[in-house]
């Protein structure tokens, strides 16, 4: 854009385009920054003083209220299991399913391809009913293990498509040669497939834990046991038995905030180009 | 000699089975069965008998359902031209190489990041209605008196629509500074050459040669907001009487709904939550070059 005109012309439009850039970017973290401060504000000043952001000094009381009401550990152990678990099993389980498909030429992969990428663009919600039912009748209804199943299941989807588009940059020269010094399929993919294509698990994995790390609306009808929440669902839970403790409320979305910000913030990368191909190149 | 079982072993099945296993159990087989319990008075710890259509009579006369039919597609509308919109100025300001953008996309994006539920819990607390929140008290620096944003059904249903546009114009910016990116620099300074204006090469240049890209954004960004649950959930629950109810929300509250347990009639509702999905990832996957690209 701004590659002409005079140097005062450039310099306006230069600070236009910051202009426009800050106002927006408040717009956007200003709410979050709002809230993080506001579960370590006294209690006064956040009833008090709306509009000042920074705490007079930082106050712990609304973290000290959850944990002595809440298992607040056994919330984040959860979701910790839950997104993991997801992470390693529906990656795993991709991995061999691009493998095969983009390794191969055959009758029924176009059909495959298609099919697993229609499954992958309905969300689950709209089967939620069905779900729910279905993890009833397989004894998976609230259960740890029931949860990292159905969460692995819904995200081998994407899994595929990303990991197909990352092993179609691999040349199959290298599996030939593999081949003819007697390496057998399983070696290939473990020798030659799986440390070319860790970059882009990588980004997968990133991509597959920030989801299932934010997933609420399956969990919420899966998960009844108070030992068993997911964290979003024990917020849900938290907040119903104090809404109008807004400091219990502020603490409670930031210990949900706080790790999706961090991993978000070092990973910036790595999320935006899961994305990216995700939705773009599947 | 190859036996039929030694040459599916030896192809590329046995590494694609896991996976359709997976997925046709627990996704693809709820589609189904969906359609099935749509057409019964399914509960829970009862029989259920076939009904034939009767849930969707009965949803398609409900006021609460057409209700939250007639909100979804305002709401549908608003969020996704809002999104596209604003992700397009957003991806606008970022266009090209400056110090900060790195960061300034970062920032966009953090709506986008956190969870729905989060995002909701946020905003409520921005909206709350005395003086004393966040938003009014900003108001109130310059003598407006407080706004009732979520407690009167017009201004709900225009804070919970400006909610979900705040959350998804992460997206819309990335796929849009995606596609501006693909835009050879030639024919842009072909067209300074020719001193065509801003606004001139977004409309003849830029726009239509990102085509492509705007109706993926399109075809995302609807089914998103068609799904939208979480968000709501937080901020109105639906309320005030129905003024923000999401067909999500309708179906959740069918279901699962305090001792409603209509698991049938829910269904019919997911039904066709599930149809006009459907239609979408249709129309995606038709018209896009992405289901062919991999060959």
């Amino acid at each position: 854009m701004a590659r002409h005109g005079t140097p005062l012309q450039r310099f306006t439009r230069l600070s236009t385009r910051h202009l426009v850039a800050i106002f927006a970017a408040l717009i956007f973290v200003y709410p979050v920054l709002w809230i993080l401060m506001a579960a370590i504000k006294p209690d006064v000043e956040i009833y008090r003083q709306p509009l000042q952001l920074l705490p007079s000094r930082a106050d712990f009381a609304g973290f000290q209220m959850i944990l002595q009401r809440w298992p607040l550990w056994t919330f984040i152990f959860n979701s910790l299991v839950y997104s993991i678990g997801a992470v390693v099993i529906s990656l795993g389980f991709a991995l061999f399913a691009a493998y095969g498909l983009s390794r191969n030429d055959f009758r029924g992969k176009q059909t495959t391809l298609i099919m697993i990428l229609v499954v992958q663009m309905i969300p689950a919600l709209v089967t939620a009913i069905p779900i729910y039912l279905l993890m009833r009748q397989l004894q998976l209804y609230n259960s740890r293990i029931g949860m990292v199943i159905l969460y692995s299941a819904m995200r081998i989807p994407w899994g595929v498509w990303i990991m197909v588009g990352f092993l179609n940059q691999i040349p199959r020269a290298l599996d030939e040669a593999a081949t003819i010094d007697g390496c057998s399929r399983l070696g290939i993919l473990r020798r030659i497939i799986f440390p070319l294509a860790l970059p882009g698990m990588a980004s997968a994995a990133i991509f597959t834990f920030v989801g299932t790390w934010n997933e609420f609306a399956i969990a919420s009808i899966i998960l009844r046991s108070t030992q068993y929440l997911s964290l979003p669902v024990a917020t849900m839970t938290m907040i119903a038995a104090d809404p109008n403790d807004w400091r219990l409320v502020a603490a409670t979305a930031t210990v949900n905030l706080v790790p999706v910000l961090v991993v978000f913030a070092l990973l910036q990368k790595h999320i935006v180009a899961g994305l990216t191909r995700g939705a773009l190149k599947g | 000699m190859e036996t039929r079982l030694t040459r599916f072993i030896s192809g590329p099945w046995p590494f694609i089975v896991p996976a359709l296993i997976a997925l046709v159990v627990m996704r693809g087989f709820p589609f189904i069965w969906q359609l099935w319990l749509s057409m019964t008075d399914m509960r829970l710890g009862a029989e259920a008998s076939f009904i034939g259509l009767r849930n969707f009579r009965a949803i398609f006369t409900s006021t609460a359902f057409l209700g939250s039919l007639g909100y979804t597609a305002i709401f549908l509308v608003a969020t996704v031209a809002g999104q596209m919109g604003f992700g397009l100025c957003l991806a606008l300001i970022l266009e090209g190489d400056f110090r900060g953008r790195d960061l300034y996309r970062m920032f966009f994006l953090i709506p986008w990041v956190i969870s729905g539920l989060v995002a909701g819990i946020l905003w409520q607390l921005m909206f709350v209605e005395t003086g004393t929140g966040f938003l009014n008290a900003l108001l109130g620096l310059f003598g407006v008196s407080p706004v009732r944003w979520l407690s009167n059904p017009a201004n709900a249903r225009l804070s919970v629509i400006g909610v979900y546009i705040w959350k998804g114009l992460g997206f819309s910016m990335l796929l849009m500074s995606g596609g501006l990116k693909t835009i050879p620099d030639e024919l842009l300074e072909s067209a300074d050459i020719d001193g065509a204006g801003a606004l001139r090469k977004l409309f003849s240049i830029k726009l239509p040669m990102m085509k492509e890209i705007v109706s993926v954004n399109l075809i995302f960004a609807l089914i998103a907001s068609l799904n939208s649950y979480e968000t709501v959930l937080v901020l109105t629950n639906g309320g005030p009487g129905g003024a923000t109810s999401l067909i999500a929300l309708e179906m959740f509250r069918v279901a699962f709904g305090e001792s409603r347990n209509q698991m049938g009639r829910g269904s019919a509702i997911g039904v066709v939550m599930f149809a006009v999905t459907l239609v979408f990832v249709v129309i995606y996957v038709r018209y896009s070059r992405f289901g062919k690209e991999s060959t």
